[in-house]
Formats: C-alpha cells, sequence, structure tokens
C-alpha cells in the first residue's frame, strides 16, 4: 500500500523532470540549429535542421514526441552517430550498472562495518584509523585516486587491466575506486548515529534485562542508528551516482556517463538528453528505495494508527 | 577571507572560563578550533591554501604558460621541481598558477550556492504555506539529477569556461543549502525565545536579523566549509573532463584530465595537481569537522570522546575489601556502604557520591530525594549496575544486592544480576522503549533472557505481565509498538519489562515526572500494589515530596552528593532535623503558609558537581551556620537524633 | 456551548475594572486542506467557548493537564493566536480591531515568562543585550544613560546585580535566568504578566524563591497575573481566581477559595486531592484515583467531555441512576449526552460544569 503511495509520489517528480530535461534544449542561449549547423551554413540548410529537429512544431507536440524517443528508437537518433539514441544507451547501460551498483554495494558494506567498528571502541586505534581514512576517502579526488590506482596496479605492477571493459577484471578496480565515497560516507554516517544511539536509555533497558552487550548492539543499538544512517544516505546518493560519470572516463569504459561527457563536449543534444534523463529516473529509483528500506526499519513512518 | 586572516593573525587569548567575563566571540571560536587537533591542522592548511591562491601567481618562478619544446615531459629536477608537461611548461610554476583559478572557483561556487540557497530556505520556514511547498517540490526535483550530471547540463547549456562552471556548481549545491537552511530556521523558529521575542512586540525582521540569523550562522558556516571541499571536487571534476577551464590556463583538475594521457609513461604529472587538490579538499573538511563539532549539538557525544587508551581503565570496579563481605552478610535487599563515584572529565575525577551508606529491606520503599547535581540518579544507577564505566568511576565502597556484591562480577554473573534481581524503571518511558521493536518483542525478551522457556510460554508470560500492570487486551497490544501508547501506557510496559524475572529490587529513576499529574497516581499506585504483592524492595528516586509523604516508608535526602537526612517518613516529614529538609518541606506552596504571605525560601541554588564548598556544603544557604565556624571546618558526619540520621551539627536545634 | 460566566464583583464600586476580559474564546487547528494534502485534517479544538475575566492588580491562574489547551489559552490572550471566535479585551482594547503593528505595541502592556528559563532567552545575546533589546523594540529609554539606569534598576528589583549584565544565558543558574526572563518582562513597565508555568522547571528550593519575587513584584509594579500551571498548590498559593481547565474549556472557575476550598467539579476534586502538602498523610486518604488518560483532543468525548474518567459519574450509575453502557462502563444517561453548562455555587462565587454539581441527584427522582 505505501509502496503504491510512494510510487504515486514520485511520479509528478519524475514528470518535472522529464519536463526540465526536454526543455533543457530551449535553454541553450541562440539557436540549436545554428549551432548545429555551423557558422557559414546557409539559411536553407539551418531550416531544414529546425524541420529536422522539429524546433517549428509547438511546444506540446514536441513533447510527445520527446517521450516517444524513450521507447521509439525512430523518434530520436544521435546527431553524431545518427544511430538510435535508445540503442546507443541500452549498449551501454549494463557497464553503468555493474560499476555504479556494484560500486555502491561494496561501499555500503564496508562503511557500515568500519562504522560499527569505529563506534563500538571510541578513542581506540581502530577508531583513529578508520577517522583519518574516511576523511581521506571523502577529500579524495576519485579521478586522481583512479589514476593513482591505475599507475600501481596495471602499469607498475601489472595485476590488473588499465582501461576498457572486456572481461571482469576489468570492473575491479572501477568498482573499488568508485566505492570509496559510499564507504566513507557510511562508516562517518554510522559512527555517528551508532554513538548517538548509545546513550539511548533503552540500551540500559536491554542491559537491566541481563541482555549481552553484543546482543544490546546489535539487536537494539544498530537497528536505530541504520534509520539516521539510510535517511541521510539517499540524499547523498547523487553524488556516488555521478561518480561513475568520472570513473568511466578514467578507465575507458563505454558507460552512459562517458557517453554523456563525450556528447556535451560535441553537443549531441539528443543523446544529452535522454541520458540525463535515465541518470535522474536511476536516480528517483535509489530514492525510492532508501525511501522504503527507512520505512521497513521504522515502525514510527508506516501508517499511523491511533494511539491505544 | 578577511574574517579568517584576522583571526589568524594574532595569538589567541585564553578564553575566559570563569562565570565574570563574558566570553569575546571571534577569540572564542578561533581557539575552540585549535583545540582540536583536525581543526588546527585544517585550519593551517586553509590558511596556507588562501595565501597560496593570493600570492601564488607572484611566487611562481618560471612563466606558467611559456612552452618548451626542448623540454617536454622531463622529471622533477632542481630547475623543475615538479617536472614540465607535454609541452614543457614548468609543471610547479603551473601549479602555484593554477591555485587561484582552483580555489576561485571553489570560493564562487559556495558564494553563488549561498546566497541563492539560504535567503529561500529561511524565506520558506519563515513563510510556510505555498512558498515552502514550491520551493520544497523544486528542490526534490533538482535532487533528482546527481550532482555531476546537473552540472554537466549546466555546462552543456552554458558553454566550457572559468565562469561557466562557477554557476554551474554553485547552481547544483543550492538546493543543499535551501534545505539546511530551512531546516535550522524551522528549528530555531520553534524555540521558545522566538516565541518570547515575538510576544515582547518584536517586529518579524527583528527576529530573523537578531535572533535566527545569528543562531544559525554556525552551522551555515560548517555546511559552506563542508560544502566548499566537494564544491571543489566537483569543479575539478568537471576541468578533468575537459569541461571546465580551458587550456592552456592552469586550473588543477584540467591539469589532471591533460595528464590523463601520459599515465602510463609520466605518473609524476598527475602527482602534483592531485596531491594539491587531495589535501585542499582534506583541509576544508578538516575544519569543518572541527567546526561541526563546535556547532552541531548532536555531535558534542561523539566529539567528547574517552581519550586514547581509556579502554584500558574499563575494568569493573571492584569493591572495597572488607565491607563487601559486609553487604553480602546482610538481609537487606539493597545494602550500600561507603559509596563514593566520581564522574570522569578532562579534567580528572569530579566527585559526585561522596560516602553514601543505605539499606532497603526487602517489602519497603525507600525513597530518595534530591535536586538537580545531588548524585541521586547517578546512585540509582550504580544501584542497578547500570553506571557507565567509561563516564563515572566507583572509587569506594560496595553494593549488595539480595545478599551479592554487585561489584567486580564478571560480565555473565553481572547479566545474571540483573536478570534476576533487578528491575529499573527510568524517568522517560518514551525513551526507555526501543522505538523500532515491538512491545512484544522487548517483553519477550527480558522474559526470556538466560531461561529456556520456549514460545508459547514466553508469551503467555508476557500476556500475565501486562495483566499485571493493568493494560487491557494484552493479546493484541505485544504486536504494537511503543509509539502507538500514550506516556502512561509506555511506563507500564517499562515497569512490566522490569518485573519481566521477578527482581527482589525494583529501582524507579523519577517514574512520574514526565507524566500527567493524574496519570502520575495511577502509576505509583500500581507500583505500591505490585510491591505489597511480591515483596519487592523499592527505591523511588524523586524530587517532589508530597510523593514521597503518600508513597514511601523510608526517605533519605541527598544534597551535594551525601544523605544529610535519612529514617521512616513519618518521622522525617513530620519534624525535619535538617535544615535542608525543613526548607525543602517549607518551600513547596500549600505547607501551612497562607496565602499571600511569603513562602519560607532558603537563598542560593544546589552547588554544581565539582563545586562543592568545603566543610558542610549545605553551609552557604544554611540559617542555622551564622557565626559557628564548625559549620567550614569539616564536613558533618550522618549521627542518630530523635530516630533517624542526620548529618548536621545542631540538628538538635531543629526539635525545640 | 458554554453560557458566559462572569463572577460578581467583591466590591461594587469595581466592577469596571476588569484588565482582561475573554469572552467566549475559540481555536481550532487543522481542517483545512493543505496544497500537498486533499484530505482535510482532522479539527482539534484547543480552547473551546472560554469566558473569563481578570481585574486588575489580581492574579488569575488557568490550571490543566497536558492538552488541555492551556498553553493555547495563553497565547490568545497576549495575542500571539488568531481567536477562531470570541473575543479578547485588554484595558478596553478589542485584540480583534488591531492591526499588526497595534498588535506589537499592545505587547508592551502584556508579557510573557515562559517555562524553561534555558530555552527562552537567546543563547547568543549577553542579558545586558536581551533586556536592552526589549526598550529597543518599544522605543523606550532611548538615550544610553537613561536605558543603562533602566536596566540596573530592573536587574536590581529581580534580585541580580549589575555583574550579571554580561553574562551569556549558560553562564548563569536556573533562577538567575528565570529571573532575567523576568526582568526581560517588566522591564517596558507592561500591566499584565502572563506566567506559563513559571516554576515547574526549577530546583524545589529555587521555586520558593522565584514565587516569593513574583509575588513581591506584583504588590510592588501593581502587575496583573495570568499563571498558567498544572500545580494546583501553587494556585491555592498565589492566584485569586482561577479556571480549571480540561480539553478545552472551563469546567470549573470562581474565587480560589471557592474552587480550591470546596471544590464541585469530579475533575477538580480530584487534582485538589492529589496536590495534598508533603507532611506525611494518613496512607487511607489517597484520593480517588482517575482512571485513563486524557482523551486526544482530535476525538473529544460526547456530552461532558470528562464523562470517560469521571469517578462521580460512575458512582451515581452504580446507584442507578439511568445509565447507557459505554467502552468505559456504564455511565449516566446524562454525562454521556448532554453537555454540561456552568452551574452557579450557591453564592455565586465560583460555577462547575457538571450535571451533578450542586447537589447528587435523589435516584428515585429521576
Amino acid at each position: 500500500m505505501f509502496v503504491l503511495r510512494r510510487l504515486g509520489g514520485a511520479l509528478p517528480t519524475l514528470f518535472a523532470v522529464s519536463l526540465l530535461v526536454f526543455l533543457f534544449v530551449d535553454l541553450i542561449p541562440g539557436d540549436p540549429a545554428q549551432i548545429l549547423a555551423g557558422p557559414t551554413a546557409s539559411n536553407e540548410e539551418i531550416e531544414s535542421i529546425r524541420q529536422f529537429l522539429g524546433l517549428n512544431e509547438p511546444l506540446l507536440t514536441r513533447y510527445g514526441h520527446f517521450l516517444r524517443g524513450i521507447w521509439d528508437p525512430a523518434v530520436a537518433t544521435s546527431f553524431r552517430t545518427h544511430r538510435p539514441v535508445v540503442v546507443e544507451l541500452a549498449e551501454r547501460l549494463p557497464n553503468t550498472l555493474i560499476v555504479s551498483i556494484g560500486g555502491l554495494v561494496i561501499g555500503v558494506v564496508v562503511g557500515t562495518l568500519a562504522g560499527i567498528v569505529s563506534a563500538m571502541r571510541p578513542g581506540g586505534f581502530a577508531d583513529a584509523a578508520i577517522t583519518v581514512l574516511t576523511l581521506a576517502g571523502i577529500s579524495m579526488p576519485i579521478y586522481w585516486l583512479g589514476l593513482l590506482c591505475i599507475w600501481l596496479f596495471a602499469v607498475h605492477l601489472g595485476w590488473l587491466p588499465a582501461a576498457g571493459a572486456s572481461t571482469p577484471a576489468h570492473f575491479v578496480l572501477p568498482i573499488l575506486v568508485i566505492a570509496t565515497r559510499p564507504a566513507a560516507m557510511f562508516s562517518r554516517l554510522v559512527a555517528a548515529s551508532l554513538t548517538e544511539t548509545m546513550g539511548k536509555d533503552y540500551l540500559d533497558t536491554a542491559r537491566a534485562k541481563g541482555l549481552s552487550e553484543t546482543r544490546v548492539v546489535l539487536a537494539h543499538a544498530l537497528r536505530n542508528s541504520l534509520i539516521a544512517a539510510v535517511s541521510v544516505a539517499g540524499v547523498q546518493f547523487g553524488g556516488m551516482l555521478g561518480g561513475s560519470v568520472v570513473t568511466e572516463t578514467v578507465f575507458g569504459i563505454p558507460g552512459v556517463g562517458r557517453l554523456l561527457v563525450d556528447a556535451v563536449s560535441r553537443a549531441d543534444y539528443p543523446v544529452i538528453q535522454y541520458a540525463i534523463l535515465m541518470f535522474a529516473v536511476f536516480f528517483v529509483v535509489i530514492n525510492l528505495v532508501t525511501d522504503l528500506l527507512t520505512q521497513w526499519l521504522d515502525p514510527r513512518t508506516r501508517e499511523q494508527e491511533r494511539p491505544a | 577571507m578577511s574574517l579568517v586572516q584576522d583571526m589568524a593573525a594574532g595569538a589567541p587569548p585564553l578564553a575566559a572560563k570563569s562565570d565574570a567575563a563574558p566570553p569575546r566571540r571571534r577569540w572564542t571560536l578561533l581557539w575552540r578550533i585549535l583545540a582540536q587537533p583536525k581543526g588546527a591542522i585544517g585550519l593551517t592548511l586553509v590558511v596556507l591554501y588562501l595565501l597560496l591562491a593570493i600570492f601564488g601567481p607572484m611566487l611562481a618562478p618560471q612563466d606558467a604558460f611559456r612552452q618548451n619544446f626542448a623540454q617536454t615531459l622531463r622529471p622533477p629536477s632542481a630547475a623543475h621541481w615538479f617536472g614540465t608537461d607535454q609541452l614543457g611548461r614548468d609543471v610547479f610554476s603551473r601549479v602555484l598558477v593554477g591555485a587561484r583559478a582552483t580555489l576561485g572557483i571553489g570560493v564562487g561556487g559556495v558564494a553563488v550556492a549561498f546566497l541563492i540557497g539560504v535567503p529561500l530556505g529561511i524565506l520558506a520556514a519563515w513563510r510556510r504555506g505555498w512558498i515552502e511547498a514550491v520551493l520544497m517540490r523544486a528542490i526534490d526535483i533538482m535532487l533528482s539529477f546527481p550532482d555531476i550530471v546537473f552540472a554537466l547540463a549546466v555546462v552543456a547549456i552554458l558553454g566550457a569556461n572559468t565562469q561557466n562552471v562557477i554557476i554551474a556548481v554553485g547552481v547544483v549545491a543550492v538546493p543543499v543549502f535551501a534545505r539546511t537552511a530551512r531546516a535550522v530556521t524551522l528549528s530555531i523558529l520553534a524555540e521558545p525565545y522566538i516565541e518570547g521575542s515575538a510576544a515582547l512586540g518584536a517586529s518579524p525582521a527583528r527576529i530573523i536579523l537578531r535572533h535566527v540569523l545569528p543562531n544559525i550562522s554556525g552551522t551555515l558556516l560548517t555546511l559552506s566549509t563542508l560544502l566548499f571541499a566537494s564544491t571543489l571536487l566537483s569543479a575539478s571534476g568537471l576541468g578533468f573532463l575537459g569541461l571546465g577551464t580551458q587550456p592552456p590556463f592552469p586550473e588543477w583538475g584540467t591539469m589532471l584530465g591533460e595528464s590523463r594521457s601520459y599515465i602510463r609513461s609520466h605518473p609524476y604529472l598527475a602527482t602534483f595537481p592531485g596531491l594539491f587538490l587531495a589535501v585542499s579538499a582534506l583541509a576544508f573538511n578538516l575544519l569543518g569537522e572541527a567546526l561541526r563539532v563546535i556547532y552541531d549539538p548532536t555531535s558534542r557525544r561523539t566529539a567528547r570522546r574517552a581519550p586514547l587508551f581509556a579502554f584500558l581503565r574499563r575494568r569493573p570496579a571492584a569493591p572495597s575489601p572488607g565491607i563487601a563481605a559486609d553487604v553480602e552478610a546482610e538481609r537487606s535487599a539493597v545494602s550500600v556502604k561507603a559509596l563514593r563515584m566520581a564522574f570522569r572529565t578532562r579534567d580528572g575525577l569530579l566527585d559526585v557520591v561522596r560516602g553514601v551508606d543505605l539499606a532497603i529491606r526487602p517489602g519497603r520503599t525507600l525513597a530518595l530525594v534530591g535536586e538537580s547535581g545531588s548524585g541521586k540518579s547517578t546512585l540509582l544507577r550504580a544501584i542497578g549496575t547500570l553506571a557507565n564505566p567509561q563516564e563515572v568511576a566507583i572509587t569506594e565502597g560496595a553494593i549488595g544486592i539480595g545478599g551479592q556484591s554487585a561489584l567486580g562480577l564478571s560480565a555473565a554473573a553481572l547479566r545474571e544480576l540483573r536478570r534476576r534481581k533487578i528491575g529499573v524503571v527510568f524517568q522517560d518511558a518514551a525513551s526507555a522503549l526501543n522505538p523500532v521493536l515491538t512491545v512484544g518483542a522487548q517483553l519477550a525478551e527480558a522474559v526470556s533472557a538466560g531461561s529456556s522457556l520456549d514460545n508459547e510460554a514466553v508469551r503467555q508470560r508476557c500476556i500475565a505481565l501486562l495483566q499485571d500492570v493493568r493494560i487491557a487486551d494484552p493479546e493484541r497490544r505485544l504486536a504494537m509498538y511503543p509509539h502507538q501508547f500514550s506516556g502512561g501506557m509506555k511506563q507500564r510496559i517499562v515497569i512490566a519489562i522490569a518485573l519481566a524475572q521477578d527482581p527482589q529490587v525494583l529501582l524507579a529513576d523519577e517514574p512520574t515526572s514526565a507524566l500527567d499529574v493524574t496519570i502520575q497516581q495511577q502509576i505509583l499506585v500500581l507500583l505500591r500494589e505490585i510491591q505489597a504483592k511480591r515483596g519487592m524492595a523499592v527505591l523511588l528516586v524523586t524530587h517532589d515530596l508530597g510523593l514521597v509523604a503518600r508513597f514511601a516508608d523510608d526517605v533519605a535526602v541527598m544534597y551535594a552528593g551525601r544523605i544529610v537526612e535519612s529514617g521512616e517518613v513519618a518521622t522525617v516529614l513530620e519534624r525535619p532535623l535538617h535544615p535542608y529538609t525543613l526548607a525543602l518541606r517549607a518551600s513547596a506552596p500549600g505547607a501551612g503558609e497562607g496565602r499571600g504571605q511569603p513562602l519560607r525560601s532558603i537563598p542560593g541554588e544546589p552547588p554544581l558537581i565539582g563545586q562543592f564548598p568545603a566543610g558542610c556544603t549545605f553551609r552557604p544557604r544554611c540559617p542555622r551556620t551564622q557565626g559557628r565556624p564548625d559549620c567550614a571546618e569539616r564536613e558533618p558526619e550522618p549521627r542518630t537524633v530523635s530516630g533517624r540520621q542526620v548529618a548536621c551539627l545542631f540538628a538538635e536545634e531543629g526539635l525545640s | 456551548m458554554n453560557a458566559p460566566f462572569r463572577l460578581p464583583p467583591r466590591h461594587p464600586d469595581t466592577e469596571s475594572d476588569d484588565i482582561v476580559v475573554v469572552d467566549g474564546i475559540s481555536r481550532h487547528f487543522g481542517g483545512r486542506k493543505t496544497l500537498l494534502s486533499r484530505v482535510a485534517a482532522p479539527v482539534v479544538r484547543a480552547v473551546d467557548g472560554v469566558s473569563f475575566s481578570v481585574r486588575r492588580g489580581t492574579c488569575f491562574a488557568i490550571v490543566g493537564e497536558s492538552g488541555s489547551g492551556k498553553s493555547s489559552l495563553a497565547r490568545l490572550v497576549v495575542g500571539l493566536l488568531k481567536p477562531t471566535a470570541g473575543e479578547v479585551t485588554i484595558d478596553g482594547t478589542r485584540l480583534s480591531t488591531l492591526d499588526k503593528t497595534g498588535l506589537r505595541a499592545l505587547r508592551r502592556k502584556v508579557q510573557l515568562v515562559l517555562q524553561d528559563p534555558r530555552a527562552s532567552l537567546d543563547p547568543r545575546m549577553t542579558v545586558f543585550d536581551t533586556l536592552s533589546e526589549a526598550l529597543t523594540v518599544h522605543g523606550l529609554h532611548r538615550e544610553r544613560a537613561a536605558r543603562a539606569a533602566r536596566i540596573d534598576a530592573v536587574i536590581a528589583m529581580v534580585g541580580l546585580n549589575p555583574a550579571h549584565l554580561a553574562r551569556y544565558p549558560h553562564e548563569l543558574s536556573g533562577g538567575q535566568r528565570q529571573r532575567v526572563a523576568i526582568a526581560r518582562a517588566i522591564i517596558c513597565e507592561p500591566d499584565i504578566l502572563v506566567l506559563d508555568e513559571p516554576v515547574s522547571a526549577l530546583d524545589v528550593s529555587v521555586q520558593a524563591q522565584i514565587i516569593n519575587l513574583l509575588a513581591e513584584l506584583q504588590a510592588r509594579l501593581a502587575l496583573t497575573y495570568i499563571v498558567i500551571t498544572h500545580d494546583l498548590a501553587l494556585v491555592a498559593h498565589m492566584a485569586d481566581a482561577v479556571g480549571v481547565m480540561y480539553l478545552g474549556r472551563f469546567v470549573e472557575q470562581g474565587d480560589v477559595e471557592e474552587v480550591c476550598g470546596a471544590p464541585r467539579h469530579p475533575y477538580t476534586r480530584s487534582l485538589m486531592a492529589i496536590a495534598a502538602p508533603a507532611v506525611p498523610p494518613q496512607r487511607a486518604g489517597r484520593p480517588a484515583l482517575l482512571e485513563g488518560s486524557i482523551p486526544s483532543p482530535l476525538a473529544i468525548p460526547s456530552g461532558c467531555s470528562f464523562h470517560t474518567r469521571c469517578p462521580l459519574a460512575r458512582e451515581l450509575a452504580a446507584e442507578g441512576l439511568p445509565g447507557v453502557n459505554t467502552p468505559d462502563g456504564r455511565l449516566p444517561r446524562r454525562c454521556v449526552e448532554e453537555t454540561p453548562v456552568l452551574h452557579p455555587a450557591p453564592g455565586g462565587r465560583s460555577a462547575a460544569s457538571c450535571h451533578f454539581a450542586v447537589e447528587r441527584p435523589h435516584i428515585q427522582e429521576s
């Protein structure tokens, strides 16, 4: 029930996002047809490009056209390759998904564990080490980290391939590099909220029951602190997803992020539009999942029943 | 910027710790930043970077733009400290010159985001209604784009150059500022002092300028610093992708992007710009963290961490030899002998409980009465074996529960003691129950800890417990969560948990002071009935003498960590002999004084922990002490006067 | 709806000297559709048709538990909340006739002192700034010397000394903070102080000091007090008249001697029984317990809103008064179905809204 309602809530956002991405071409200062055709083009050429782009149609028709492009390969084609945008995206999507989801999962798992260790022994050696690593992780430009990893593991040690996406080994470095940010972020969030939770009265209630300290932490403290961590993390996932754009460029992985960067530098507007739309949809879905997760973890956010 | 330099310029005077001098805020802030290692390192680096941004181009030893094709891709040397790039330019000079562009983009981006986001956020919080609804919706939509993707879109629209990168990274950070500004403004607006100002007649503009802005500035400063780091990274990310500052102008991200093609053969090209970039982000993150510790109330706990190696001290306290046998031999349900406790603080140990003796016989209720700082709750926690050894140390004495010493036990023995003998009821039932577990789960845990009951037996026991505390329809209630119960009902559930394994001792820490008066009575009557049925000993901590008179058998009055008077309720409250007990009784309205007559109040306030006066701690407020040097010389020991223990040299004066 | 009840004057010649007149005031929250939800939020009747008046120089107390609406009522009187219905008249000025500026100017005369002095002072302002702000807002004592003199005078009046002026709230103790809050309230020479639980956040031994200070200031500055509290013992000590609030209405109001000395509403009776002094009583004399807790203001019970917890109603039903069955047991029909009005007591110095306030009905008659 809640899932449905939450999905319903996401629809207006998705609509607004699609509208924004669609209007994006209109926001470009000057005439896109003029820009595309180049400075030397004749008026006829520009007009034919306008026709081709459908820039003369009414706004609503063009928006319908734009939405149709999501499933109809014939509607939108890349200016550069003249291939359907949908096909271009679909080819590259798996690579992006592997890198970003892989990075996210590894990051969250490592981060949570580090956070627990750090909060359990405050002031200890592990806590100090994790705090330093976490700060380093947040401050590290991942493109630089990527370059350093290529030099160390691919060039110097020769353990892993440097660029490309042909074998599973190609994905190891990108996933690890992309995982640094979520790992650092989650470690901080979990440590902070766990430390806060450790002072709560209900943990003393649990101790007074005669439960072991392990059980007090795992059954009572961790779940409460994850609520805070997950709801904050939901907002932060954007930064992590964005990491795939840069990482794909560093490691030469043919993914959607790289496609987007290339498209931006070559003013390939249809590709830019649909790639951004795809990232946005992806992100909305992740936020939805975070919300559902918070919901599942925290009964207080479920539908309110009348107090007894 | 000038503020930062200003602050860094002079040496900080020591922040005044005494109450007399008000803090001079600017220096206090600097001092509090420097007092943390994070802050000291971060601030130093930030100042260095800012100097670099200002003077970098002047310091550059060579022309950062001059190409020299005879000298391309040279490794670091005496002539070129960081080597030369693919066009033979001096990388060291380029890094120095690039500092201004790189940090400038960060400053510009944060400024754009701050100037747009903060006013919007404050406006939304202040006006609420449709403005807030529209803004929050817009923020939701903007946050639906991963930030670097959004920045890419802006650059795609405006074109790739330095100015547009500033706009792009600035616009991306607007929602973060707007959101935070709205949230902190809302929380400040909910503060009573805002209502106080409104009631005073202050205009909305005045409230925003004088009360809201100063109080949210710390949070916004922290946020700006932290966002500066991430803005720097995204801006340089755009540069790295070739969509930021355009060559030949040096910007660290752009330089990294150019070095990418040479990473196999000339790794040092990527090393130096990357290092400068990473360290600058680290510097701002460190400074931001230090500011967060200062301004974010929720991070205080994290900040006040135990010092390194604190874990060495964490072994359980052992009872003082000799007394341990005493407490075990006694028949009392609770027996405390010569107990001393101290808070661990940065400045060492602060005495909080200073030599307390007390005993509760089975079936009796002892009320422990005191004001803030008297140590009554700390004492209760120690008896409940729940005193956190990282925060408070038991320095002397012994505690016995049901004839067993409660100090120096192994973890397993401690659990067994807690299960079988002790039940604890806390002041705030709402925080004493875990919000994410059902009432049934929390009860079942208490019932089944250390026992081998099967599920059905546990369930039956839970139902019986809820019936014991007079909760109707227990089967259905087991599946409900704490937030679905009213305050009084939650406290009943906490009591049920405490009773789960038939404890010999029930410890209740202000069990009703968070509840409405009519509910208070229900809970206390319930406790009384349960006690009569089970024959437990009850320790009731309270500040309300009215409750003591009605619900306790014995009373112990605590002041500044010691028990100043104790005995049977009828004896002590009928005719208190200690001037403090007398004052407590007399200061309650309705205690005999007629309407319109002033209450017999005592001057002053209870002393703070760590600031107990020498001699008799009550002396500064005592009406009896006038012209009596004895009171200042030593702390009076409890002695028996007229059927009770009282720690006053002149207790007999209360009899006349 | 309760009929407006007004105490007859003690001295007939001072009848016109009511400084505060509250007439049938109500405040409902919610019930409006908002931009984001299509369903109207349920209406909360925080205050529902309350009338009372306060004579100049006296102390009126509003007593109630949490959720009774006593804080909303206080804010209505001060003009911080706008009433849904009814009118507040302060010193002859009807609040509804004032615009925002007029209302702010009126605030000089009516000051509010809040419960928790730790939270009610801006943590970033020194005591001097806090007091000075009050003068600035109302444009009083603009000259530096005059202002300093006024601040010194007020700080002495509340029992602090000029050394405290430079301190921040966190450098003061709880009692000192409350003294500062009181100083801020009296510095503009108001006529009326509204005190919201003025001592309940303080240590017991400090409470008496503040109560004495308030009494002293009232006599010295000829102030009128409206005190909001849950503590009937405090009311009995401080107030001249009292209104006992339950679920947004006064269930009993009148002279304090009458209401506290001979309470006639069963709710007041149980509150009074709880507020016994700290001298050990005979255990047998323990008060009759009220059952359950205050119902949600979202779902106010029908008839007499107190019927779900009323011990008297249960007794009467047991004695055979015609009753109906409710989730709370068998109760008299009148209590469940008929809304009581305020019945003046013999002598007319107080009134209680209970069907059976005047005397127990004879079962045979009903």
